[in-house]
């Protein structure tokens, strides 16, 4: 099922050189979108940022490993786990939960300068960030990040679920993206 | 024992919540049915057994047993099945749901009997339907190898026709609560592998909840946020979720006491289990409340004793939040 993922994603991305997408998935293949996603992206760049906003990143990282994603392939920003202040270490930054957009921005930022290039960037998920912002907001956000990943010569994309929330940003954010890719 | 005044709303904001997706959205409401059957296990309110017409048998007999239907018929001959549904709850929504042109089914013994059913590899091909006046339900369906839901499965060849006919309202009549703990459960552990978006879901729920509040229960809600989650803990504390629901507010906090709590087992088991999207009707309903009112909820914080529960909500003017591109923006090149 995540090779059909990977191969839909492949096949949707393969003429841009550093593609930015926005991943708009089923909510049914939520799990299987989501490894075959980071599965291209890893193979295309060395290392890469996972933006997690629904899952502390512990539990992702199990889940990619079981997967035959290498962890050490991908920093995470942890915008879910409980943390007192800000948590930093090599391979992730919890930056607590409920983190307003500003300091999500900031957060992604710094991560990404971490990183060597080849990069990439990925967001799971702007329909989390509904649930706290109005979509206004959220598609400001989301284009200015998408506005620096060309400047910072990143590829990556971000993940809406289909929770009939997300039309609003999808259709604001759609053109700032090379390819809307639905899975 | 609740009534269907709280129940029901529950179960019609889930079909709502998930029309968008046409009948894929039950595979989804499905994932509702897992839940109900783990609940019930853990519960020892049925026995699983290994013989799939025994253990459905437990299913029904729970259901019975706690009013959600007087009897329920199953023949069948070579793969058609007849299953007849008697003083079936379910049947007034039904018809709802129908005349907003929704086929996805809420009816906890559907969706449980359909985890059984998915889990043994088989699905039911919706042939027909039919009503009768008296309120007696029947389904025709053609068993068929599957694990996941077509146009066929869903949508009958043949519906039921509701035209002229005026069911009684069943709002007022009252269930046992272990199907209303294991509904509840099932609504909040069904969409977990989504995470903390998971919430959107039951947004929505709350949302088609209030919904169905205001229209088949005629509930008013006064302009302020106050008065009207005054008046949804006295609705729903007067269906049976509690005994008190006192709500106090104050400029970035909802307060609630809950005495003789009847989600409380839910919570209890969800808290337990790390689960942190709880799925009480007044909580799902006070959340669309609040959201109407141009606030988020951005923190729920429970404590539960013996009997009762307290939540503190802790909310956000969405007016408040400003983004501003140019200054997040150019903090960013700093960095």
């Amino acid at each position: 099922m995540t090779a059909d993922v990977y191969d839909s994603i492949f096949q949707a991305l393969e003429e841009f050189d550093k593609p930015i997408a926005l991943t708009l998935i089923d909510p049914m293949r939520y799990q299987e979108a989501i490894l075959g996603v980071v599965k291209y992206f890893a193979t295309k760049s060395t290392r890469g940022v996972y933006v997690t906003l629904n899952k502390p990143f512990s539990v992702l990282t199990k889940s990619f490993e079981k997967a035959g994603i290498a962890s050490d392939s991908l920093f995470f920003v942890d915008g879910i786990t409980n943390v007192p202040s800000v948590e930093e270490a090599q391979d992730h930054a919890c930056l607590g939960s409920g983190i307003d957009l500003s300091n999500l921005c900031i957060g992604i930022s710094r991560a990404v300068g971490k990183l060597k290039e080849p990069r990439f960037l990925l967001l799971d998920s702007l329909s989390t960030l509904l649930i706290y912002n109005d979509s206004k907001a959220v598609s400001k956000f989301a284009h200015l990040l998408t506005e620096k990943m060309r400047r910072w010569n990143t590829s990556g994309s971000l993940f809406t679920v289909e929770m009939n929330a997300e039309k609003d940003v999808v259709s604001q954010l759609a053109p700032f993206c090379d390819k809307v890719v639905k899975i | 024992m609740i009534q269907l005044a709280v129940l029901d709303p529950m179960l019609y904001g889930a079909a709502r919540a998930f029309d968008y997706l046409g009948f894929r959205g039950q595979d989804m409401l499905d994932r509702m049915g897992d839940g109900i059957l783990e609940y019930g296990l853990s519960q020892e309110y049925f026995e699983r057994s290994s013989d799939p017409h025994q253990f459905v048998g437990n299913i029904v007999k729970f259901f019975v047993e706690n009013g959600y239907t007087s009897n329920i018929r199953v023949d069948q001959s070579g793969d058609t099945m007849d299953v007849v549904m008697l003083n079936w709850r379910y049947l007034p929504l039904l018809e709802k749901l129908r005349k907003h042109n929704s086929y996805l089914l809420t009816c906890p013994v559907c969706v449980t009997y359909n985890a059984v059913r998915r889990s043994a590899g088989v699905m039911g091909e919706r042939i027909s339907e039919n009503v009768t006046s008296d309120g007696v339900y029947t389904l025709r369906m053609k068993v068929v190898p599957g694990a996941t839901n077509t146009e066929n499965t869903v949508i009958p060849r043949k519906p039921a026709d509701f035209t002229g006919m005026k069911l009684p309202s069943q709002l007022n009549e009252s269930v046992g609560l272990p199907v209303f703990e294991a509904v509840a459960y099932g609504l909040a552990c069904g969409f977990d592998y989504l995470g903390a978006q998971a919430q959107l879901i039951l947004d929505n729920v709350g949302r088609g909840m209030l919904e169905f509040m205001r229209e088949e229960s005629n509930m008013q809600l006064p302009y302020d946020l106050e008065g009207s989650l005054h008046a949804l803990s006295m609705f729903v504390a007067s269906g049976g979720l509690a005994d008190s629901i006192n709500v106090q507010l104050s400029p970035s906090q909802v307060n609630v006491d809950f005495k003789n709590y009847h989600y409380l087992p839910v919570l209890k088991k969800l808290l337990n289990e790390g689960r942190s999207l709880p799925s009480c009707p007044f909580t799902l309903a006070a959340r669309a409340v609040i959201r109407n009112k141009g606030l988020a909820v951005e923190d729920m914080e429970w404590q539960t004793s013996t009997e009762d529960a307290q939540l503190k909500m802790t909310t956000v003017n969405l007016a408040d939040q400003q983004f501003d591109e140019n200054k997040v923006g150019s903090i960013m090149d700093q960095t």
